[in-house]
């Protein structure tokens, strides 16, 4: 044997794990249940990509064809913009389920986003898992039952000290069970979700999101993750006395790691990094907008701009109004958007407890379904609804006052008025923002193969 | 003998480094999540506070200014600015809320609280479902769920019992001593039950005296006249679902090793919790396909494309039904953008009418299905089951919707005959006033009504607390008399 890893070795792992029942039953179950989750998400992605092509047609046809009438009034028609989502959506969809997938874009006001696809659904479709949550929660099941009696069973049966007295060294051992176990999760977890993927990447508009690049990435951290709970499971399979004890210590672990920290870090960043009263926030903007204000500070403003002598009282007074409702939009919901980021990276730096969370933080991010990514749309919308706005606002200012300003409008004016068009942000950009998570995946990663060579170092038949 | 065994086992047990520990994590693990869900109420009771304040302190400013306004004055408000205008101020003013306070037992399960609107302000015209109203929480903790009591007893606490159960007896098995002491009992099935007889014995009592601690450290108030009802119930569903995990773990780790009986029982509870609801949602997206809300939009814009010209003819149409206001028909033009939304909003309504509850047959074909569907799955039964003895499930939303819906309809009676009288017929009560005055009576607007969260809650649960009481028995029976045990 002169490589480390000889493929006679190899075959026989392999066939030592396809007589495993358990596994087999696995190979069979992880599959099927990835691609029911993966269906399930397809179904409602590919008729929501449809209906939001349709609307978007449909509402871009009702401004162009709304007619005369005087550029404010266009201003409070608006448009309603729709959020594109990330055809990974369909494998992690992170936040989307729980964030408004439409925005109206209209005069003064800067709405929330609306219709939140898990606000009507029943309960057990709130409770559907994703493909992404089968991984993060299942996935390291599958890594445990390859991994826990890798060398605890043959301690236990004395084959351990049989193999070494045939010259078979700890390492080579390890690298060839490992090997071949990696192989098994390829198969099980991982082809699967890439073929589900590249599905999906084929059937659903990509709108920017370098789909290909990001699927590459998402399961690249979704191997290491696997890596990681399979890396531990062979290390505790090294030290354990029997297979019994590895898979109790490694049951415990899996229960820890993935069922009750995420859960836990959630509610742990939202005490570390607390998010204010959303309704207080509302409130601050109603007393600060000018948008919101009262006759006798609407009055005041009038009368500054009729000394001020400008050509248009109404249309400067608007203009002037909705740019400094903006300086207050930015100031106090920007601090609250920051706030949420915060709280995001706080949870992110949490996977430093669990490489689960790592993996949530920044599989959802690379995936292209965090709030980083949701709130570029946020501001994308609201930077076109100010420009529609300010831009029918010019329109107004160039009329005299009680000038009929809706004689200039018509179907070419409006067609003037680009149509809301959305790009996702730059992957550099997001990885750049998930980079502790990230971090803390390879770190982890890292860990478990050292605890799992140290252990070989130390093994005892 | 059997006594004498029954005390050692009980004894053994006890001892046991391992049960200890397990027992000391899940009451950590339960009191952290009642303290979250403590704390969440608590956060939501003081929003709903903050609303009714924001809201009467809204009105009293209006009321200051309608003071201020009804003396003569150089400048005229705009109606739309005029707090005494019935029209504007049903439009542009009204600051009316309904709300949903949290249950006395919210903090039990979170539930679809964070997830549901629990106050709405109102708004007259409008038809789009109250989705512009959610009070926002950062929608990555909405995608992981709460660390709540709820999660600790439905995913957690099943597999502490699979922990302390599965190697109750396949331990024996596997060093091979359970033939020695089934040679020393009349049957092994009594052993079988004797061993896990015990677990139950510990198990059920720790579980409830541990779920009750650990809402007196959260500072759940759950014993009042009020809720002593539902505590009574919430104990029994969970005494049954203790013991139907308990008599499940010893069908099936009585019959083999303890490696086959941990992978077995952590597969069911993965069947229960992941499998069920993944295959429940695909069916149930696959038969009833969520109404599309951007259809809904679609439809909504359309109906709502109204022209200056269109609307007044139809506001004057409108008018002239009602001889009260048919002299608004006849000064369309002077009338106001808001009193004719009146009858704009009308017709929208009758245009949408179809699709609205089009799609509300549609969700509720699903959640029938999905009713039926939960029963397969002791883990969604026990969910739905806490969210609705706490108040914070889908049922009690249901209804605070259509008591929003209600509410609306109120404001609209009280509303819109004074802006259509004043319309018709224009009153001036401050000659040279700045404002209008024609509608003053701030204090005599309806206000809403908030509900009895725990009214109802207790015969909506005896189902759920029935059917976990059948399952634990019908595994128990399964236990006692089903297949021949092996040694």
């Amino acid at each position: 044997m002169s490589g480390a890893l000889h493929p006679a070795l190899l075959r026989a792992e392999a066939q030592r794990l396809w007589r495993e029942p358990r596994l087999r039953w696995v190979a069979i179950l992880a599959p099927l249940l990835l691609l029911i989750v993966f269906f399930s998400s397809m179904n409602g992605a590919t008729r929501m990509a449809d209906e939001r092509t349709r609307f978007a047609a449909s509402e871009r046809a009702r401004w162009v064809a709304q007619g005369q009438k005087d550029p404010h009034s266009a201003a409070h028609f608006g448009v309603w913009a729709v959020k594109p989502s990330s055809p990974l959506l369909v494998l992690a969809p992170g936040i989307e389920p729980f964030v408004g997938l439409s925005v109206w874009l209209e005069a003064h006001k800067r709405n929330e986003m609306i219709f939140r696809p898990n606000q009507d659904a029943d309960p057990i479709m709130r409770s559907a898992a994703s493909v992404a949550q089968v991984l993060e929660v299942l996935g390291p099941m599958f890594a445990i039952l390859l991994g826990f009696a890798g060398f605890a069973q043959d301690r236990q049966r004395g084959t351990l000290r049989m193999a070494f007295g045939n010259g078979a060294t700890p390492g080579r051992l390890l690298l060839s069970r490992f090997a071949v176990m990696v192989g098994a999760l390829v198969c099980m977890a991982l082809a699967p979700v890439v073929a589900m993927g590249t599905f999906a990447l084929q059937a659903l508009p990509d709108a920017g999101w370098n789909g290909a690049s990001r699927l590459a990435i998402w399961s690249l951290l979704n191997f290491m993750y696997l890596l990681v709970f399979l890396l531990i499971a062979l290390a505790v399979s090294l030290k354990a006395p029997s297979a019994r004890a590895a898979l109790a210590i490694m049951l415990v672990l899996w229960l820890v790691l993935c069922v009750v920290l995420p859960r836990a870090a959630g509610n742990a960043a939202q005490v570390l990094a607390p998010v204010p009263s959303y309704q207080e926030l509302r409130s601050r903007v109603e007393n600060e907008s000018p948008a919101y204000e009262g006759a006798e500070k609407w009055e005041a403003r009038r009368q500054a701009l009729v000394k001020a002598k400008v050509t248009n009282v109404r249309a400067a007074q608007l203009d002037q109004s909705e740019r400094e409702s903006h300086d207050v939009f930015d100031r106090v919901l920007g601090r609250f958007y920051d706030s949420v980021e915060q709280q995001d990276r706080t949870f992110g730096w949490l996977g430093a407890i669990t490489p689960t969370v790592a993996l949530q933080a920044s599989g959802a991010a690379v995936a292209g379904t965090d709030f980083y990514q949701h709130r570029h749309f946020i501001e994308a919308a609201e930077t076109y609804r100010r420009a529609m706005v300010n831009r029918l606002n010019g329109d107004l200012m160039r009329h005299a006052e009680h000038e009929d300003a809706s004689a200039s409008t018509g179907k070419q004016f409006w067609e003037s008025v680009p149509a809301f068009a959305y790009s996702a942000p730059p992957l550099r950009g997001v990885l750049a923002n998930a980079a502790a998570p990230l971090l803390l995946l390879a770190g982890w990663c890292v860990l478990a193969g050292l605890a799992a060579w140290r252990a070989v170092k130390g093994v005892q038949p | 003998m059997t006594r004498a065994l029954f005390r050692l086992e009980l004894a053994m047990l006890l001892r046991a480094r391992f049960t200890w520990i397990i027992g000391a994590l899940l009451f950590a693990a339960l009191a952290w999540g009642a303290i979250n869900g403590q704390a969440n109420a608590d956060g939501q009771q003081a929003t709903v506070e903050r609303v009714k304040m924001h809201a009467a302190a809204k009105v009293l400013k209006q009321q200051a200014d309608v003071a201020r306004y009804s003396r003569p004055a150089d400048t005229v408000l705009p109606y739309w600015q005029d707090p005494s205008d019935a029209a504007g101020y049903m439009r542009y003013g009204l600051s009316a809320y309904a709300v949903k306070p949290p249950s006395p037992l919210a903090g039990i399960a979170i539930g679809q609280s964070r997830l549901l609107p629990f106050y709405i302000k109102t708004d007259l015209d409008y038809v789009a479902p109250p989705a512009a109203a959610f009070d926002f929480i950062n929608p990555r903790i909405l995608s992981l769920g709460d660390f709540d009591l709820s999660f600790v007893l439905v995913y957690v606490l099943p597999l502490a019992l699979i922990a302390i159960g599965a190697s109750l007896l396949a331990a024996e098995r596997d060093s091979g001593a359970l033939r020695l002491m089934a040679a020393q009992l009349p049957s092994f099935r009594q052993l079988v039950m004797l061993k896990f007889g015990v677990a139950a014995i510990v198990c059920v009592p720790f579980t409830l005296v541990a779920t009750v601690l650990a809402l007196l450290v959260a500072g759940t108030p759950c014993w009042s006249m009020q809720t002593a009802g539902t505590v009574l119930l919430l104990g029994a569903a969970l005494a049954g679902l203790t013991l139907f995990w308990v008599a499940l773990t010893a069908l099936l780790a009585s019959r083999i090793g303890v490696v086959g009986s941990y992978l077995r029982l952590v597969s069911v509870w993965i069947g229960f919790t992941f499998f069920v609801p993944a295959a429940g949602a695909l069916i149930i997206d696959t038969a009833y396909p969520a109404p599309s809300p951007l259809l809904y939009l679609d439809d909504l814009r359309r109906a709502n494309d109204f022209t200056p010209a269109n609307r007044d003819a139809l506001f004057a149409a409108f008018a002239r039904a009602e001889p009260a206001y048919a002299a608004a028909a006849e000064r369309v033009d002077k009338v106001s953008y808001a009193t004719k939304q009146i009858a704009v909003q009308q017709a929208v309504e009758r245009q949408i009418e179809e699709r609205a509850s089009a799609a509300a047959h549609q969700n509720e074909a699903a959640a029938g299905r999905a009713a039926a569907l939960r029963w397969l799955s002791p883990a969604m039964v026990f969910d739905t089951l806490l969210q609705q003895a706490a108040g914070s499930g889908v049922e009690r939303h249901k209804r605070f919707l259509k008591r929003t819906g209600e509410y609306t309809d109120e404001l609209r009676a009280f509303f819109w005959p004074r802006a259509l009288a004043e319309a018709a017929n224009p009153a001036n009560a401050c000659q040279g006033c700045a404002a209008r005055l024609n509608f003053t009576d701030h204090d005599k607007i309806p206000r809403f009504q908030a509900d009895r969260p725990l009214d109802g809650v207790a015969a909506s649960i005896g189902g759920a607390v029935g059917y976990l009481w059948v399952l634990a028995c019908a595994v128990m029976l399964m236990l006692w008399s089903g297949r021949r045990f092996r040694l």
